[in-house]
């Protein structure tokens, strides 16, 4: 490593980068497409704006046998919000979509739209609109008969389901296959299909099972700024099921974020993302380094110290909802993006270690720090700087209020 | 180019080579060809070698009103016990593809099971239940409801319930395995969009178990055409079915053109249902994904 010069990634520049590239990339879209918006408009007014409608999960419980599956549950949707379940497989959020849809019957709780006591009424008989992943649509109908199906079992006139399945169908960015079968499109198109079919009858909520599941990462970006473009133009209520962050991320006004049948936070992306109340959120939503200390002493408000095993000590912020007192034992999760590597030094007092590993992904390098205690530590730099060469000794640096100490058992 | 030559010939000329494909073809086209269609073709061409080449035997045919009584019977069975395996058979595969897999595989194999016994023994089996003095009629007798027992064996109806309880697995696997093939989230979709449970059924499930259902239909249908046993036994004497009529014709009367001219007809008008449906489910394989 060359003497006196300093390695560093500015812990502002590398922050929240989900957050950034979100609101970057929707400009990008929306500035590229003027006139599909234009086009869109008509369709836009005959389908009308569908105030979606507000939505109540109180303690919600569902068992299957002895599993339990969602171990109450209580959420609320305000009127046209893009809610995010957010989870690893087997979280319980498909099951939780599953009771608001009425194919699963609840074994504890109520569910409530608008007020109204929606728990045992059957699914037809409630006005959502769904999107499953596998996009489910009736392979022996056109295009034209599948967005018009629900309009058709509200009885609707002839003419008037076909208007509007067309102008759905507009929405959606397809028209001209309207006389199609289904399995005669690709993947995203019959996903836009099945999206035409949940929005033309004005669901009161609408409920999507990892839509974008089963499409390669191009087209389900692109179509994750398209549902939320229209999502936000009919003022739908959406509750968005999915274990990909980067979707929950970019999509959801809120995020909740479920482990084990529960909701263990919920806000809006930037506040799960900043201040993330437990190791699980830290850990799930975007890249954590977990340190593990114990507190040597506490400072004003939430300002501590951290001892590790080996003796070294590090300030961090003392975080979740657990009392805190000195000589507790935690665990100080980091974010790659806010550590700061600087050359080794005597008088250092925080963490330092060894690089043993720099992966470069193209917007950023990824170094792996062996702590002297063992401990694996993330650092991430962005492009441009230099990365570190392997086996370096470096001392770990960051701000305090970017290194948030949790309560673990001892 | 290359793509266009491989689609030409068949699939297994394509992996295994034509010679392969040749070798492991041969044994049964000779089998078969020796030892069927040499024999059924000389029987078949029997029906015009009366004394030289003729079609004598088949103008014979028409002018018997009997033979065209005898087709017009057959066919009616054919058609009455497809319709009612239709409507027994529909409901009870619907119920087996909504069962859990235990209770779907007890059906099954209860289904299944009359299949591994003899047609012979079950058609006996019957006649015990349908005679003058058999167990339907002892109890209908006994318990006072009738008088007098109730003609059903040597009937049609005896028939019937026969073939219609021979033919029904027949009918209910097709189905059944047509409707486990539809995708859970269909019949979901539908009623989570606005479907009643009936709308689900007449909109979604039906439509796609046609497939199904048009196989059943055709395989008992063309069972039913040529079956022997079972009308032999419990139709008795005064009910001949065509089948029945050929063997008459052939074992009794040793009249062989006419027997061979029957068979040829009921093979020929057989053959253009099958082809008429079969047209019909290509268009279902269309509609399936």
């Amino acid at each position: 490593m060359p003497d006196g010069q300093v390695l560093m990634s500015d812990p502002g520049a590398g922050g929240r980068p989900t957050g950034a590239s979100f609101l970057s990339a929707e400009g990008a879209a929306a500035g590229a497409r003027p006139g599909v918006q234009t086009a869109g408009r008509e369709a836009l007014e005959q389908l009308g704006h569908q105030r979606g409608s507000q939505i109540r999960i109180e303690g919600l419980v569902k068992h299957f046998g002895d599993v339990r599956a969602v171990a109450g549950v209580s959420l609320g949707l305000e009127a046209g919000e893009f809610l995010a379940l957010l989870g690893p497989s087997g979280s319980g959020k498909t099951t939780i979509l599953m009771c608001l849809a009425g194919f699963e019957r609840a074994t504890g709780g109520r569910i409530f739209i608008d007020d109204e006591d929606v728990t045992t009424t059957p699914p037809d008989k409630r006005d959502i609109g769904m999107v499953f992943q596998r996009y489910a649509l009736f392979p022996h109908m056109s295009v034209l008969d599948n967005v018009a199906f629900p309009l058709r079992m509200r009885r609707r006139p002839r003419a008037e389901r076909e208007a509007l399945a067309r102008a759905a169908l507009e929405l959606v960015r397809l028209p001209g296959v309207a006389e199609r079968r289904p399995h005669q499109l690709s993947g995203g198109q019959q996903q836009r299909v099945a999206l035409a079919r949940a929005i033309v009858f004005r669901p009161r909520l609408l409920l999507m099972d990892e839509p974008l599941g089963a499409l390669d990462k191009k087209l389900r970006e692109s179509l994750q700024l398209e549902i939320k473009q229209l999502q936000r133009q009919l003022g739908t209520t959406v509750l968005y099921v999915t274990h990909d962050q980067h979707e929950a991320l970019t999509m959801a006004d809120r995020i909740a974020v479920m482990h084990e049948g529960a909701v263990q936070q919920v806000g809006p992306p930037q506040q799960l993302y900043e201040e993330p109340a437990n190791t699980f959120v830290a850990d799930f939503l975007g890249e954590t380094s977990f340190v593990d200390g114990v507190v040597a002493d506490l400072g004003a408000s939430a300002a501590c110290r951290v001892a590790t095993a080996g003796g070294r000590r590090f300030a961090a912020t003392l975080a979740g909802p657990d009392v805190v007192r000195a000589g507790d034992p935690v665990r100080v999760a980091i974010r790659p993006e806010r550590v700061v590597l600087r050359p080794s030094s005597a008088d250092h007092d925080g963490l330092a270690g060894r690089v043993i590993e720099a992966v470069y992904d193209g917007a950023s390098t990824l170094h792996l720090i062996e702590s002297a205690e063992g401990q694996i530590i993330r650092a991430r730099l962005p492009a441009g700087v230099p990365p570190v060469p392997l086996g370096d000794r470096v001392d770990l640096v960051w701000e305090p209020s970017s290194a948030r100490a949790y309560r673990r058992e001892r | 180019m290359a793509a266009a030559q491989a689609g030409r010939g068949s699939r297994s000329a394509r992996v295994y080579g034509p010679s392969l494909t040749a070798v492991c073809l041969a044994p049964m086209t000779v089998l078969l060809g020796v030892l069927f269609y040499l024999p059924v073709g000389a029987f078949l061409a029997r029906s015009f070698l009366v004394d030289g080449f003729s079609t004598d035997v088949y103008a014979d045919l028409a002018s018997r009103p009997i033979f065209l009584l005898i087709f017009l019977r057959t066919f009616r069975t054919g058609i009455i016990v497809t319709l009612v395996a239709l409507v027994l058979a529909y409901p009870l595969a619907y119920a087996m593809a909504r069962a859990r897999p235990i209770v779907a595989g007890v059906a099954t194999a209860i289904v299944l099971l009359p299949l591994w016994t003899s047609v012979l023994v079950r058609s006996y089996a019957w006649t015990v239940l349908l005679d003058d003095r058999g167990v339907i009629n002892d109890i209908l007798v006994g318990s006072g409801l009738l008088h007098a027992p109730l003609r059903i064996l040597y009937t049609e109806t005896a028939v019937w319930i026969g073939m219609v309880h021979i033919l029904l697995p027949l009918m209910v696997l097709p189905i059944y395995s047509a409707l486990r093939a539809i995708p859970t989230d269909l019949p979901q979709a539908a009623s989570g969009l606005g479907a009643s449970p009936r709308a689900v059924l007449r909109h979604v499930v039906l439509p796609l178990s046609l497939p199904g259902v048009f196989a059943g239909v055709v395989i008992v249908f063309i069972s039913a055409l040529g079956f022997f046993v079972t009308p032999a036994i419990l139709g008795g004497p005064k009910t001949l079915m065509i089948s029945t009529l050929i063997t008459q014709q052939a074992t009794s009367l040793l009249d062989w053109p006419v027997a061979s001219a029957i068979a040829l007809v009921l093979l020929v008008i057989t053959m253009a249902i099958v082809m008429a449906v079969g047209r019909s489910l290509s268009i279902e394989r269309l509609l399936s994904i």
